[in-house]
This record gives structure tokens, sequence and C-alpha cells, in this order.
């Protein structure tokens, strides 16, 4: 195989013991790499109804086969594994030299089994792969951790760590590289952290193999130039993914006060326009040329790396306007293995539940010093922050009463920063999502915005949603090469058939990946399916109570809301295009029309299919 | 009367962040699009949208008036006020 290396690395942290295992040419073929690796992986070879947290979850970190290749935006790996936050398929992708790295080294993917003895690492240097001990690591924040481990292993070492929160098992730690750039939302640190599994440290001498070098090299050097000339390079150079704090503000989908409104008074002190001037670097992932992490000086005299999630989550969420402050919560949760997102929903959480004295906490709307305090209560599971670190869902469930009521997340998975009050299609996107309720696969909301009919629930809704999965969610996570040169700048898919097929030498067509988005997603359903077996409904595929019952108050469009019965109709509309029945289940003919028909036979011994 | 522009996104670095224009009385949307046209050199305030990545039919450069989108009023026949604010949002995919 050219383009795959071919070869995955396995490793039992409970022996010790390597595996290097040659696969075969249709998993290549059927699944690509990234996240469709890493589900029929899960699917094939975990156990349902394994304890995420226990030795006997599989952890996945899977490359793609344009991984390693200088090629636009490719630096990128997933991280898999069951989720211990919702219970479900779980995963991340994020930016690493350790993606790189990893292919150098001869593998597309590592699976990690058990559970180590005591805290350690594991160092893969081509055909080597050891554990290695971490206790003076263990406890370290994901920064200090990272710089020992590069100081000992190299600077050009590719790390992927957790931080304190992943040591600790939050729901929602993440693993953390390069101060900074993060991946793995559903709890993927935790799952690390259950392993007694500090870092991945990865070097390799090797270089992955193309089936036309010359070509892709070329191909790689075309889409660079091409990037540099496109319109919209410029300014998304000086704000990155900020710009969309102005863009929800005025469109009265700023998340604020916990999901309560879209319009937040402080929003223009948290804006790109106001980073800008306060931007000191920016750093970027591996191979790519439109690098969008904005570095400022938070209010503590340290660096911070900001994007829009980070900055609204942290920031309109918490009713916090002072972007310097901001930068310093959002610093800490990169330090702590945090996820940004879940962090600041939890936070917004807390604060109204605080408000409602349903919880026994001393904080308020936009309260610095009190959210400092609790980021780090979460992660070390210290007084109300052990109830918080389940997630908001968990969390709502043991308090009881109503706090359900504002607890935004979909299959228990926080929402990112997104206000869906009269979105209907960015709910539906939500709500459909494979992992819970994140933007990643099908961010339809400026398409549905802009389209003038906001407020409709019109079948062309559930076909855009549709089509952002296919693409985002599908080629986009199985390439592992990021989504913005495409979506920000417009740099055409057709240039990832042509990477695609100058790197393997196999021949394929948009169609085909959109097919392959869809037996990924189907796949990813049945996963879901097959753990929560009875109990599955599509009541799982509903966006929060909260926008459907509580219309907005503030802003010019306030009073809307959600409605039910036309959510519904369109949840169904999406299920018929898919070929998902009522429940939200694969049908028979679906998952056998996509090549799954192995898959649902399995699949049966679980529900009945249609 | 006197209107106040605020572009976003690609829309800045050519009309800078916001400007403000005086304006005949009774003027709709369809005359300022054609003043900020001129200021683009002539190219068509709509043209910006083309350089984006896959957005499908109906996308189009985003015009809010005082934070309501055009297309829920009277489209370019929308008459403007003195002190309006309009923001002009080009295709935008950030997240």
């Amino acid at each position: 195989m050219k383009g795959w290396n071919g070869r995955l690395l396995r490793f039992d942290l409970s022996t010790g013991r390597k595996t290097v295992e040659e696969y075969p040419r249709d998993l290549a073929e059927r699944f690509v790499g990234g996240r469709g690796f890493a589900v029929k992986l899960l699917w094939d070879e975990l156990r349902p109804g394994t304890d995420p947290l226990s030795p006997e979850n599989i952890l996945i970190f899977a490359a793609g086969p344009l991984t390693g290749f200088a090629l636009p935006s490719s630096g990128k790996l997933v991280v898999a594994s069951k989720s211990p936050l919702t219970g479900g398929y779980g995963d991340g992708n994020l930016g690493s030299t350790a993606a790189v790295n990893l292919r150098k080294a001869g593998y597309d993917a590592v699976i990690i089994t058990g559970r180590a003895a005591r805290p350690s690492y594991l160092l893969i240097e081509d055909d080597r792969a050891e554990l290695r001990d971490a206790s003076d690591l263990w406890g370290l924040d994901s920064f200090k951790a990272e710089k020992r481990l590069k100081d000992v292993h190299g600077r050009g070492s590719g790390t992927l760590l957790i931080g304190p929160a992943g040591e600790n098992l939050v729901g929602f730690a993440t693993v953390v590289s390069q101060e900074g750039r993060a991946g793995g939302r559903p709890g993927m640190g935790a799952v690390m952290g259950s392993k007694n599994l500090k870092a991945l440290v990865i070097n390799g001498s090797g270089e992955p193999q193309a089936h036309d070098p010359k070509g892709l090299r070329e191909l790689g050097q075309e889409g660079y130039q091409s990037i540099l000339k496109r319109d919209n390079y410029g300014f998304w150079r000086r704000q990155g993914t900020m710009a969309t704090v102005e863009w929800c503000q005025v469109n009265s989908t700023l998340p604020t006060y916990n999901f309560k409104e879209g319009v937040f008074e402080g929003a223009d002190a948290i804006s790109g326009t106001t980073m800008e001037k306060m931007v000191v670097k920016q750093r970027g992932c591996p191979n790519c040329n439109m690098i969008c992490g904005n570095v400022v000086i938070d209010s503590e005299g340290r660096e911070s790396e900001l994007d829009y999630e980070n900055v609204a989550m942290l920031g309109s969420n918490i009713g916090l306007g002072d972007l310097r402050k901001v930068a310093t919560l959002n610093r800490m949760c990169d330090e702590l293995g945090l996820d940004t997102i879940g962090a600041g929903n939890t936070l917004g959480f807390a604060m109204e539940s605080a408000e409602r004295g349903v919880l026994d906490l001393d904080i308020t709307w936009g309260d610095f010093e009190g959210a400092k305090v609790l980021i780090e209560d979460l992660a070390y599971r210290r007084g109300v922050g052990d109830l918080l670190s389940l997630g908001v869902k968990k969390a709502s469930d043991r308090l009881g009463g109503e706090a359900k009521r504002w607890a935004i997340h979909v299959k228990g998975l926080e929402c990112s920063a997104y206000d869906c009050h009269l979105v209907p299609g960015m709910a539906l996107s939500f709500a459909t999502s494979p992992i819970g309720a994140h933007h990643k696969d099908a961010w339809v909301i400026s398409w549905e915005i802009s389209t003038g009919r906001r407020a409709e629930y019109n079948p062309e809704k559930a076909d855009k949603v549709i089509e952002f999965q296919r693409i985002r969610g599908g080629m986009f996570e199985e390439f592992v090469t990021c989504r913005f040169p495409w979506i920000e700048l417009g740099f055409e898919m057709e240039w990832y058939i042509k990477f695609f097929e100058a790197a393997t030498g196999v021949k394929t067509s948009l169609e085909e990946m959109y097919n392959l988005g869809d037996r990924v997603y189907a796949l990813i359903r049945a996963f879901w399916v097959r753990e929560f077996g009875g109990q599955w409904g599509r009541e799982q595929d509903y966006p929060p109570s909260r926008w459907f019952d509580e219309p907005l108050k503030e802003g010019p469009i306030k009073g809307s809301h959600l409605d039910r019965e036309k959510y519904d109709k369109l949840l169904q509309t999406y299920y018929d295009k898919r070929g998902w029945d009522e429940r939200g289940i694969p049908r028979k003919a679906t998952l056998q029309r996509l090549g799954l028909g192995e898959e649902a036979r399995e699949l049966e011994r679980y529900t009945t299919l249609k | 009367m006197r209107v106040t522009v605020r572009a976003f996104g690609s829309l800045i670095p050519l009309l800078g962040d916001a400007l403000t224009l005086d304006l005949e009385e009774g003027s709709k949307i369809s005359v300022l699009k054609r003043l900020l046209s001129e200021r683009l050199g002539g190219r068509a305030l709509e043209e910006r949208g083309e350089s984006h990545g896959l957005m499908g039919e109906g996308e189009a450069l985003l015009i809010l008036l005082n934070g309501r989108n055009i297309e829920t009023l009277e489209r370019d026949e929308t008459e403007l006020r003195d002190g309006d604010v309009v923001f002009l949002l080009p295709p935008f995919a950030g997240g």
C-alpha cells in the first residue's frame, strides 16, 4: 500500500506488550483513516457495555493517509474512545507534531488497551515502543509536563498529554499538545488518565511513501500557493475564528448567560477586533499556512492562545466581558487539560444553579475570581467541583428538580458556542452530531442565517446538515485534514481528491467520499445504539429544552424560540434522508447499501432493525 | 441623515471597520448598496460572496439593518432612517 503505512501499533499498558500489525487493505479503502479507522476498530474490538474508565476500554490515536505529507493543514490526528461523559462514541481531533511523527515512525494508528501499574508515558520511536515511568510528571500541568518531556526527548518530539483534569477523570478532560492544541471533548483525557497514561511521546525517522511522490509534492506546493491568493486570506490571518464573536453578536447567536440569550452587552470587549490589538504572536498546526491560533497576554501576564469557542464559552456564556481575564481562564483550562467549551458551559450551569439557590456556591455571573477557583475545583474535583466534573447532564440529574432545564447539552456533551433559539438547522446539527452537541461536523449556521430564512424548518435544512456532515464529519475527519482552507477560503474540495489519489494511487470521487461519510456516520450511530440497546430513541436527537421553552428576552429577535412540533418533523426528514428509522437507527437496507451487512447482523443482537 | 455602516470579515480591509454616510432623507438600501459598490471600485457588493467554501444556493452577502435581516424587511426597498446601523456580513464559515 502507498499513502497509508499499512501498520497499526498496539500497546497493552497492563502487560507492556507491543504488537505491530499489518492491517488489511479493505480497512484502508472502506474507512480511509482517522475517525473511520477509530469507529471501525472500536466497533470490532470493544465489548459492548464496557466501563469507559476501565482497563478494557480502548483508546485510539489515528492519523490519515494525507498526514505527514507537505499538504495544506494536514498535521492532525483523531483521538477516540468510548466516552466517559456520554457513554457513547467519543472523539476529537487536534493538530500536533505527534500526528506527523506517528506517520514518520511507520504507523497509521496507535491502539492502547489496559492500565499501567503506575503513572507512565508511552515512548514511540520507529519500531521501539516502551513504557516509561511518569511519577515525576503526574500532577504537573500539561505545559510543564510537555516541557520536561521535550527536554528529555528533543524539541521536535511529538507529544500528546493530559493535565490534572485527565488524571482526576474529569468528564470533559481533553488531550493537549503544544500548549493549547486540544482535542477529545467527550473525556478522551479522562480515558488516558484511567489508564495511568500521562503522555505519548512520538518520534520517527522515516517518511510516509506516496504513490506519486513528485506529483504529490507539486500538488502540495500549488495548494499552498492557491491558499495564499484567496480573497479572505488576509483577514483570516488577522482574526482567525475570533471574527465569529461579532458575527454571532449581530445575529443574536452568541451564547450568553448559559445560553439564555444570544446577545451580550460586553461583546465588543471580547471581539476579534479587540483581540487584534492584543496579539503578540500566532501559532498553528504542522503543515498549515493559514494558522489560526492568536496568542495574547492574559490578565496574569502569561501567554494564552485564543479562538472563538473558548472566548465565547468562557466570556459571554458566563457574563465575563474582559478579554484578558477570559484569556486567563482559557490558559488555565489548557494547562489543566479541561475542555474550554465544557468548562465554560459547566461554569454557566454552576452560576445559574447558584443564582437559583440550587447549588450552594458563592459565585455570580461574570465573577472572574470565582470562575478561577471553580476551574481548579473542577480539575481537582474539590467540593462542588466533584459533582460538576461529571458534566452538566449528570450533575443536573443528581441535583434533581428543575436543574435539567438549564443543563445545556446533547447526549451528555455540553453545547458549543452557538445559541440556537432561532436557527433550527443548527439545532438539528448539534442534536445529530455523532459525539453530542459539537459544532464541528455541520456548521450550517452561517448558511442558514444568510439565506434570510433562519426561522424556517424547511427540508433543505436537513439536506444541508447531511451535506456538511458528509464533508466535515466524513471526508475531512477520515483524511484528518483541517476543514478551514475549504470552508473559510473556498479552497476547493477537488484538491483533496487529487491529494488522495496522488498519495494512495486509489481513484476516488467526491461522491465516493460522501458515501464514505455516510458509512462512518451509520457505524457511529450503530455504536451508540449497541451501547444503549433498548434505551435508544429519537429523544436522543433533540436539542436542549431551553431553546424551545424559554424565548430570548434581549436583542432584535427577542421572543424567538424553537418549535417542538416543527423540529420533530425536521428531525424525521433528516432520518428519512439518511435511511434511518423513526428511532434514529439505520435501517437494515441502509446498512447493507453502505457495505455494513456484517455490522447489521451484529447490531441485530441488540435491537430490531427495520 | 446619517447612517453607520459596519463591515465585517473580508469586507473590513476594503471598507474599514465602520463608516458614516450622509444620505438623502428617504434613501433606501439600494442606494446604500450602490454607494458602497462605488467604493469597491465598481465591483458589486454581492460579489464578495463568491470566494468562500461550499455554501450552496441562497448564500449571499447578509445585510442587517439594526440587527434585522433585510430579507425579512423590504429587502432593497427598505427605507433607511437617521441613526440606522447597517451591518454587512459576507458569507462566513468560522468554527
